[in-house]
């Protein structure tokens, strides 16, 4: 442990040891596999109220928030995530589960209901 | 004796495509939003895709700096105290978060 290490976070750095840098950089591909997440709903919402869909206005406009608030949540889960198997790894601790994968993934079974009763239903 | 490998597993090289993936992803999705937004928000679209790329080239540039800090680390030549620890990933997330909102807004007033 090295208590001033100058890395930021802090709270991450100060921790534990220093890992086999290849469990960091699979640990920075998560990260960016979340974000890149994030960018395909936030474009799915928009695209949902931008295009002329045959699709029930008032589900396609809650099915757009629904994505763009789930595109929102994933780079808060990129984050918190990265940092909390980085201080796992350094610790030697078992290594969590994403905390938002799951409201994550009931959000965008929510989206795909949305949009199938609204395309029935117009 | 065997010479090291420099990036054993290609973790180094796939982090890099990684981090290309996503710059690409932050290059577009602002622009193809713009285009689709282009009837209904005309100036707000561009400024919206222009700031986007902005933020890309951005990361693109210091995604790639990191990349060869990394690989003098895995090579030896510098220690991992020199890396450049977790900034561009919390400045990336709040871009994102930032991005969210924005859209909120595009999407709550068409």
């Amino acid at each position: 442990m090295v208590p001033d290490d100058r890395r930021f976070p802090q709270s991450v750095y100060r921790t534990g040891s220093e890992p086999d840098i290849r469990f960091s950089l699979a640990n920075e591909r998560t990260f960016l596999a979340w974000i890149r997440t994030s960018l395909a709903f936030l474009a799915a919402g928009i695209a949902l109220e931008a295009l002329e869909l045959p699709i029930e206005p008032a589900l396609r406009l809650a099915a757009a928030l629904v994505l763009v608030a789930l595109g929102t949540l994933a780079p808060i889960q990129a984050w918190f995530g990265w940092m909390r198997v980085e201080r796992a790894v350094r610790a030697g601790r078992p290594l969590p589960s994403p905390a938002l994968a799951g409201p994550i993934g009931a959000g965008t079974l929510v989206v795909g209901l949305l949009l199938l009763v609204g395309l029935v239903v117009r | 004796m065997t010479t090291p490998e420099p990036d054993p597993g290609l973790q180094l090289e796939r982090t890099a495509l990684a981090w290309r993936r996503t710059a690409l992803a932050l290059m577009i999705g602002p622009v193809a939003a713009a285009r689709l937004l282009a009837p209904e928000r005309g100036v707000w679209a561009a400024l919206a895709a222009a700031g986007g790329l902005v933020v890309a080239v951005g990361v693109a540039v210091l995604a790639s700096r990191r990349h060869r800090t990394q690989a003098r680390v895995m090579s030896g030549a510098a220690s991992p105290h020199d890396l450049p620890g977790g900034l561009l990933l919390v400045l990336t997330a709040v871009v994102l978060v930032a991005g969210g909102v924005v859209a909120g807004g595009f999407v709550s007033r068409l």
